[in-house]
């Protein structure tokens, strides 16, 4: 049998319709090496044997009945715990979702099952995607498979660490402020976040509504695209999706880079050489006050999530604690089964949407958003893509940010692409020399151009090999 | 001596809207025969990760709901959220619209002791019911029943013009049947298709008083009656030298009093935004005029009030017609069959009279009474066919759908008029009642009623009343 190890979606493909390997094997190899160092570095939340590899029978019987096989047809994935996913369990990392399982998934998901790819786990969170650690998890601590003592960011932290310890050959994050890219960074994977509403929210638990976006977590671009072009489009279940143009294949010659000045590590640098090496202008710009947008993803973000969340009432599903009135019902279920993360959102969401903070807190904060994607339309005037780092400094260890406000600068920057709706990614860029922790290059487009991005990644991977470095498990 | 204080009254109305499925989810909107939570999907169930998807037949149902409040439709209409916890609200939020409501400043004009008065609509907006509660007696728990929850719903919201509880009731009338006629909603109120919330003052001077809120009304005759218990209540409070507090009060009525329920302190922050999962609307004027060129053909409750006023019709009468809109249109088509406005009148008599008594008893979806056979059966009195007697007696049988000219022709009920069959029953009763006729002769005129009664009996009632009458007093005096 040919290796399986760090496959491609292309790699796998071969191999099944080269019969090299069957579909089952190749589950079955997932499900091994999950079996073997899951105990390590805690990614899954719920492993799916039996039925994913029922699932892989079908497509090597198709196989063997000659027949044609797509792309994901038989590619074995995991999945965040916020995407709902029929008769599996998910629990968004939450106690108060334990032992809820879905009647029906996500449209993510079920766009990924017809496609043939097959869900092998869940993997883990922060609680709600609450945070920058998944420290969060009201389940289990994650470890980055580079260094155990170090977390794999967040939110998405369980899928960054399955992919980069080939728990699956991609897996689905959300990103509601930079969950999909900080942990690919921190991981030294792939993450990457389409234009708001590309991706159909259907079916995967709310954050925040007018921020919350679906993408792939993959170890190259091209296979970030696959997926990308797999899960998108127009859904009649969510009103905030829109028509995306598969086919715009945008050429990237000569494209006019825009890079933060107030930016300069070695990373940056390393980033600036190549991307004029392989002919593109880079440019000098001066990024929106990042800062600023962090204080107001700070306001709307909850304000969102104290609503969202209000659904979790322990009466139609879900946990209930013992209660004897009904108000007992509400403050004892959501107080024993929200973790204090979840409660500190909730109550500055509660604060800041309350007569008499609205317009000082909600009202001003929305004023920042709608000056932000202003700034960004004026900047993307002079340049196609800006690049900045994706975080200002490696994978932290354990429990080194306790207090929650140096947590929230974790996302400083890549909040404002998700303020503005638009199109980023994060791919390996080098290694810290101190850590020998990998670093990620964030690269954001413009709305809708989201091929433009995945394009410039793809000619950055091909002119470095940072992505096909392998942490020792 | 008591000062003259002046009742000021603004409603709002929620109306259901007639659409095939809810606001939100492919769930139907009709739920009277199911079971509780049958009718129900991980959208109004509210199960994570559900979205709502605005439902296209509601937008249309309120633009032609605008069209009949005479309100300007919003060139862009969004949604928001209104927060609070109960266990009919599965999201723990309603979704409304505060901010762009889709229905403008508008105004209806309503018929007052036959005056014509204009009450200003200050918006009118699309929201979801919730679900419902029952707290069974003696139990320690509450069911929920979520068939309703995501019900469409609009409120319209009134100015304060209104100065009696008459023309509260009258103008509560007006919208019930500007939304039944226009097709906007059933309007079947015991299933709380249209319910109220009253807001009322009392003032004697320029400035308004402080108001309270009656809740949740779902009669005409309790909103009037509701109506005169509070003002007069709050007057009382008010000659006493106290103050009027700002509350929610409801209407007991059992007790037939008003009853606080809870004060503006302990009133919701229902801590409003605007709803990111539905972007918002643009609504066209093309596709607005394609939604009201529909309905424009449709003649407005108000006009037929102003036809009725006309044809002699009171208040009362006038709701029968407007607010039926089955029989309105059986009215209009009769109008149109028998066109001779001398006849429209009898038609109304017919409607208001032996129709409502029908109906009363059965089902209005039993009847089968057209205009037509409606004026067939008023021409066949009036050119002398049938008797009114007659007329009443087969009514029943024209309300089952049957031909007015059929049923007399199959059950041999034509009216004798010709006189000399008549004259010789009548003959043959004075012979043989030669006392009967000695005490006409003597002066008792009365006697003659005793020949006329014969005759009807002999002639199993089909002999012209008015013809037997002016026969037999012709005879006797031949006599």
């Amino acid at each position: 049998m040919a290796t399986l190890e760090y496959l491609s979606i292309k790699q796998a493909h071969d191999l099944l319709i080269n019969k090299q390997v069957s579909a089952k094997e190749l589950v079955q190899y997932y499900l091994d090496r999950i079996a073997k160092y899951d105990d390590k570095i805690n990614a899954c939340l719920f492993v799916r044997k039996k039925n994913a590899l029922k699932q892989a029978e079908k497509v090597d019987a198709k196989i063997a009945r000659g027949e044609e096989i797509g792309l994901l047809e038989g590619i074995p994935y995991t999945a965040k715990d916020m995407f709902l996913t029929a008769g599996v369990p998910t629990t968004a990392a939450s106690k108060i979702l334990r032992n809820f399982i879905p009647p029906h998934s996500a449209t993510a998901i079920n766009k990924l099952k017809s496609s043939g790819a097959i869900l092998i786990a869940k993997v883990n969170q922060d609680e709600f995607a609450h945070g920058g650690s998944t420290e969060n998890s009201a389940y289990k601590k994650t470890a980055n498979p580079w260094n155990k003592n170090h977390v794999p960011g967040g939110s998405s932290g369980g899928s960054a660490a399955a992919v980069a310890a080939d728990f699956g050959i991609f897996s689905l994050g959300t990103d509601t402020g930079g969950s999909i890219r900080q942990p690919a960074s921190y991981c030294g994977v792939i993450g990457f976040k389409p234009t708001y509403g590309r991706v159909s929210r259907y079916g995967v638990v709310a954050m925040a509504s007018s921020f919350d976006c679906i993408g792939p977590i993959t170890r190259n671009a091209e296979d970030a695209e696959i997926v990308l072009h797999t899960i998108e489009g127009k859904d009649s279940m969510d009103s905030t999706t829109i028509e995306s143009n598969s086919s715009d294949e945008n050429t990237i010659e000569n494209l006019t880079v825009g890079i933060a000045k107030e930016y300069d590590g070695d990373s940056m640098q390393t980033a600036n050489d190549l991307l004029t090496s392989v002919g593109h202008t880079v440019k000098e710009i001066e990024l929106p006050d990042s800062e600023l947008a962090l204080a107001a993803y700070y306001v709307l973000v909850p304000s969102e999530i104290s609503s969202n969340l209000e659904r979790y009432d322990g009466i139609r599903y879900g946990a209930r604690a013992k209660a004897t009135s009904l108000n007992e019902t509400y403050t004892k279920t959501r107080d024993e089964f929200f973790g204090p993360e979840v409660k500190r959102r909730n109550m500055i969401g509660t604060y800041s949407l309350s007569a008499g903070y609205y317009d000082a807190y909600y009202e001003k904060a929305m004023q920042v958003r709608t000056l932000l994607c202003k700034q960004f339309n004026e900047l993307f005037k002079m340049c196609d893509v800006i690049v900045t780092p994706t975080t200002l400094s490696p994978a932290f260890a354990f429990g080194a940010k306790t207090d929650p406000l140096q947590m929230y600068k974790e996302d400083i920057l890549t909040v404002s692409s998700n303020l503005a709706g638009v199109p980023a990614i994060s791919i390996p860029i080098g290694f810290d020399e101190a850590t020998k922790l990998p670093l990620g290059l964030h690269i954001i487009g413009r709305q809708g151009e989201d091929t433009t991005v995945l394009a410039l990644a793809k000619q950055i991977q091909a002119n470095s090999d940072w992505h096909q470095r392998r942490p020792k498990l | 001596m008591s000062k003259q204080y002046t009742p000021t009254i603004g409603i709002e109305i929620h109306v259901q809207l007639a659409t095939k499925s809810k606001m939100f989810c492919g769930c139907d909107n009709n739920s009277r025969s199911a079971k509780p939570n049958t009718n129900v999907c991980p959208v109004c169930l509210a199960f994570p990760g559900s979205l709502p998807v605005v439902n296209k037949g509601a937008v249309e149902l309120a633009i032609r709901l605008g069209y009949g409040l005479n309100a300007k439709i919003a060139d862009t209409t969004s949604f928001d959220r209104k927060n609070y916890f109960y266990p009919d609200s599965p999201k723990g939020y309603q979704i409304t619209q505060m901010r762009e409501p889709i229905i403008g400043e508008g105004h209806i004009e309503i018929l007052v002791d036959n005056e014509f008065k204009k009450v200003g609509i200050h918006h009118a907006h699309l929201e979801e019911d919730a679900g419902k509660s029952t707290h069974p007696a003696g139990k320690d728990y509450s069911l929920v029943d979520f068939n309703r929850a995501g019900t469409p719903l609009v409120e319209i919201v009134s100015e304060p013009d209104m100065h009696s509880p008459v023309e509260a009731k009258r103008y509560l009338q007006e919208i019930y049947a500007i939304a039944t006629t226009l097709g906007v909603s059933d309007g079947d109120m015991e299933h709380g298709n249209f319910k109220f919330d009253l807001n009322v003052s009392v003032s004697d001077t320029d400035e308004l008083g402080t108001r309270t809120e009656l809740k949740n009304l779902n009669s005409f005759r309790n909103a009037e009656r509701s109506l005169k218990y509070e003002i007069a209540r709050q007057i009382e409070v008010l000659e006493s030298g106290e103050k009027i507090i700002q509350e929610t009060r409801g209407w007991n009525d059992a007790k037939s009093q008003t009853v606080s329920q809870r004060s503006k302190e302990e009133a919701n922050d229902y801590r409003y935004f605007p709803e990111p999962d539905i972007p918002p609307i643009n609504l066209r004027e093309e596709f607005i005029n394609s939604v009201q060129d529909e309905i424009k053909q449709t003649v407005l409750p108000i006009n037929v009030r102003r036809e009725l006023l006309q044809l002699g019709l009171n208040a009362d009468e006038q709701d029968i017609l407007v607010g039926q809109v089955q029989t309105r249109t059986i009215f209009y088509d009769a109008k149109n069959s028998i066109a001779n406005p001398k006849l429209e009148k009898k038609i109304v008599n017919w409607l208001v009279g032996d129709y409502q008594a029908w109906k009363s008893e059965h089902s209005e979806s039993d009847s089968k009474l057209t205009g037509e056979h409606l004026a067939d059966l008023i021409k066949l009195i009036e050119d002398g066919s049938i008797s009114s007697k007659t007329a009443k007696e087969i009514f029943t049988d024209v309300i089952a759908g049957q031909k007015p000219n059929e049923i007399i022709s199959q059950k041999g009920l034509t009216q004798m008029s010709d006189d000399s069959e008549i004259e010789n029953i009548i003959l043959a009763i004075i012979e043989k009642n030669p006392q009967a006729v000695a005490d006409y002769k003597s002066g008792n005129e009365k006697a003659a009623g005793f020949f006329v009664g014969q005759v009807m009996a002999a002639t199993k009632g089909q002999a012209n009343p008015g013809k037997a009458n002016a026969l037999v007093l012709k005879l006797l005096q031949e006599q």
